[in-house]
């Protein structure tokens, strides 16, 4: 479904990637591991059309392009590094921003109302300000928020980051249901490594910019250099 | 020789880079927009004019009083900046700059009122000042003094406490930034070079007259800062210059004047957005020379000073019915627990527990509805975040809350600003005492980069580092005010499991080698199993379980409330995020 050929970001004199490489199949997980800096949240920034990047993107064969509102409306839809709520709108203002690119109010009411059913929680708090809730909330939302834009392939960037143990299960249970009973494609990029692998069918590791490595979860698991870099698995353990 | 109309253009030119200077100290620096700066000039220039008028002190004499006067007026117009900012302070700036002009008028026996005051002679060692290429060269030498001030002050611990504020104010105050004085600091230094810029323009034109320090002017001035280049000491001199050059080089073609003028005003601010002085970073940089080598001896020798081997060990923290409510929500409802001297000590709980309130409470941002919380012999509650910072309190941010736009060396340093003792007229000598401090801030912010294995970093952006390295850089400041006290709010997010080990050991070392205890919010299971000794479980702001790591972490509420019911069915033991 998409595929990504020879993408290099440059911020300034730093190449942030180089010659990346990747594709990702219809109803797949595919995740993106690597260290800080690695370069990870600027595959997902380029796909999305955010970071300025050389190489080509496709999604189905047909050049993605470059303009963010287009990519959204092609069903490429990313949920950011921290959540990025709307703080000071409502949460279902913020549902209903994800559907911004979208048109029939019908259909759009009908994913609402399907979202809050999914996150209960949510649904609870629809008329609060999105700042009022707590890390895990505010995460339901912004994947519910990027779900309103009928993706067809969702990117979450670190969905992980900053909750509860008992949250980033329900965060991963819920990414996998997606995919399962939807059939939703997700490129997931994770620190938490053990948990990307454990979600995701395929994954890429991303050193210095450049894909080091490729290949299915259980590959990646087992392999060396991926135990002790990521895993935090010395050679005694493994 | 330049002369007759060309040279009064370049003593404008000067006159106006003063002015813009010190706008620019304002408005570049400490990001505060002051509409009111043609008010600050009226009274440096008639100040000036009056004093060696009315008193007939010699000119440098008027000088020093037109400075003294318009700080001190800057002072009082600084009391707003205190409560107000933004959109806010620029009107309360512009209404005072209205006033001032009012009072003009309506005191003719001082400023002349509509009939304007012919300002007198002046002379300099025998020199007569009215001539203009000796007015030129005074001028110029007084600018020239006073850029080589600001230069040194922005370079400083002041200027970047200034750049500090302007990005965060709360990672400014937890770095032990006085942000309200600060404030006021900046628009007395302001108002100072403006009240200069004063003098020299009453000398400049002869004759004052209130019309002439109106919005207009004040507009103007906004216009060169911004023109030339926010926050660059150069860019006052070109945005100075671009105002006084673009009306003079079409001067015979009234209406094409002021177009020409608009249209450049927005190409230059379409095209260079960090103005004139933009262009001349494309210069090629002399390097004064390569960057030095690592030098391991320097370093250990700055991070010994930095621990405290050798001093009493630091002081128990202890919370007593800590509680606050916001909104009617009970956000912490009697919380206690304590940090024994040198323990590390995690503290658990699911989102939204109130963790990060914690931290809010005990660094002085949010004033507690109730209870204690005692550093050794210190109340720290009801103190503000700057004074907590010097009583060795020293905390990072869930968010690693950086100051973007300085780089990761500079963002160090500020973490020492309690350290460094030089005031304002001292960091703008280079005073022995300002360099001295100096040196060994940056002595230390060296050592601490290398411990942190960031010291390729160092010169790079705040702005430009993926979240886990700003996690660092924010732990490397809370670490250079030498704090006695750290609180770690989710160091580990956004690391993956190899680096969280490293960071682990990094902890380890800072507590034992500064000789700090550590309060440490973290999701990561394993990290706060390996450094703490002591857990405290919170939920709805409440303890629900004090103990060691493995205590706590069989605690069937705990295990409910935020591991989740069954742990054995997590993915191997990572339980981070």
């Amino acid at each position: 479904m998409l595929a990504v050929e020879g993408l290099s970001c440059r911020y300034g004199a730093i190449e942030a990637t180089h010659d990346v490489e990747l594709t990702v199949a219809e109803g797949e997980i595919v995740t993106l591991i690597g260290a800080n800096g690695a370069g990870k949240t600027s595959v997902l920034g380029a796909i999305s059309g955010l970071v300025s990047h050389t190489g080509t993107i496709t999604l189905d064969g047909e050049p993605l392009g470059r303009s963010p509102a287009r990519i959204v409306r092609a069903g490429v839809v990313q949920v950011p590094e921290g959540r990025e709520v709307f703080g000071q709108l409502s949460v279902e203002e913020n549902l209903r921003m994800g559907a911004y690119a979208r048109r029939g109010r019908k259909a759009i009411a009908c994913d609402l109302a399907e979202q809050l059913e999914r996150f209960p929680v949510l649904g609870e708090r629809r008329r609060l300000p999105a700042a009022s809730l707590s890390g895990g909330q505010q995460q339901m939302l912004a994947i519910a928020r990027a779900m309103l834009a009928r993706p067809r392939l969702l990117m979450l960037d670190e969905p992980s980051l900053g909750l509860a143990p008992v949250l980033v299960r329900e965060i991963m249970a819920t990414i996998r249901r997606l995919n399962e009973d939807e059939g939703l494609t997700v490129l997931l990029v994770e620190q938490s490594v053990a948990l990307a692998l454990a979600v995701a069918g395929r994954g890429y590791v991303l050193e210095r910019g450049r894909v080091a490595l490729a290949g299915t979860a259980v590959e990646l698991s087992a392999s060396p250099q991926v135990r002790s870099a990521y895993l935090g698995l010395g050679e005694q353990a493994a | 020789m330049i002369g007759g109309y060309n040279l009064f253009l370049l003593k404008g030119v000067v006159v106006y880079a003063l002015v813009a200077l010190g706008l620019n100290v304002l408005l570049g620096y400490s990001g505060q927009v002051s509409l009111g700066h043609a008010g600050l000039l009226a009274v440096g220039a008639y100040v000036s004019a009056i004093a060696a008028d009315r008193l007939g002190v010699p000119i440098v004499v008027a000088l020093v009083l037109a400075a003294v006067a318009t700080a001190l007026v800057g002072a009082l117009l600084a009391w707003p900046a205190t409560r107000l900012s933004g959109h806010y302070l620029a009107i309360a700036t512009l209404g005072f700059a209205i006033i001032i002009q009012k009072a003009l008028y309506e005191l003719p026996g001082l400023t002349g009122g509509r009939n304007g005051l012919a300002v007198p002679e002046a002379s300099l060692l025998g020199l007569d000042l009215q001539v203009a290429a000796f007015q030129y060269w005074f001028a110029l030498a007084i600018a020239l003094l006073a850029f080589g001030f600001v230069l040194a002050l922005v370079r400083s611990h002041v200027g970047r406490g200034w750049v500090a504020l302007k990005d965060s104010v709360p990672a400014a105050a937890a770095c032990g930034i006085d942000v309200p004085r600060y404030r006021v600091k900046a628009f007395v230094v302001s108002a100072a070079l403006t009240g200069v810029a004063g003098s020299l323009f009453s000398l400049h034109v002869g004759f004052l007259s209130a019309d002439s320090f109106n919005l207009e002017l004040s507009i103007a001035f906004l216009i060169a800062v911004v023109v030339g280049g926010m926050g660059s000491v150069l860019g006052a001199v070109l945005g100075a210059a671009f105002l006084i050059a673009m009306p003079a080089l079409l001067v015979d073609e009234a209406e094409l004047q002021e177009i020409v003028y608009g249209v450049a005003i927005v190409l230059v601010v379409l095209a260079l957005p960090r103005g004139l002085a933009q262009l001349a970073e494309a210069l090629p940089r002399r390097r004064s020379a390569p960057t030095p080598p690592p030098q391991p001896d320097a370093d250990a020798d700055a991070w010994t000073e930095l621990t405290r081997a050798n001093e009493p060990p630091p002081p128990a923290l202890v919370v007593e019915d800590m509680r606050i409510a916001f909104d009617g929500v009970q956000a912490l409802d009697g919380l206690s627990f304590s940090v024994e001297p040198g323990q590390a000590v995690g503290l658990m709980g699911p989102n939204g527990a109130g963790k990060t309130t914690v931290f809010n409470v005990l660094c002085g941002y949010y004033r507690a509805d109730g209870g204690t919380a005692r550093l050794g012999e210190q109340e720290l509650l009801g103190r503000a975040p700057h004074e907590l910072a010097r009583a060795g309190l020293a905390r990072s941010f869930q968010q690693a809350l950086l100051f973007q736009d300085l780089s990761v060396r500079d963002n160090l340093l500020v973490g020492a600003h309690s350290r460094f003792e030089a005031g304002v007229v001292g960091a703008g000598v280079r005073s022995r005492r300002s360099r001295a401090e100096e040196r060994g801030a940056a002595a230390r912010a060296d050592a601490v980069l290398a411990v942190l294995e960031l010291g390729d970093r160092a010169d790079v952006r705040a702005r430009e580092l993926p979240f886990g390295q700003r996690k660092l850089v924010d732990l490397g400041r809370a670490v250079m005010g030498r704090p006695r006290l750290l609180l770690l709010d989710e160091p580990a997010a956004g690391l993956n499991s190899a680096e969280t080990a490293r960071l682990g050991g990094l902890i380890e070392r800072i507590r034992s080698e500064l000789g700090c205890s550590v309060l440490l919010i973290e999701h990561d299971t394993e990290l706060v199993m390996g450094l703490c000794s002591k857990v405290v479980a919170i939920d709805f702001g409440e303890t629900i379980a004090t103990g060691t790591p493995a205590e706590v972490r069989r605690n069937p509420k705990v295990v409910e409330a935020y591991l989740g019911t069954q742990p054995e069915e997590m993915v191997g033991t990572d339980a981070r995020g």
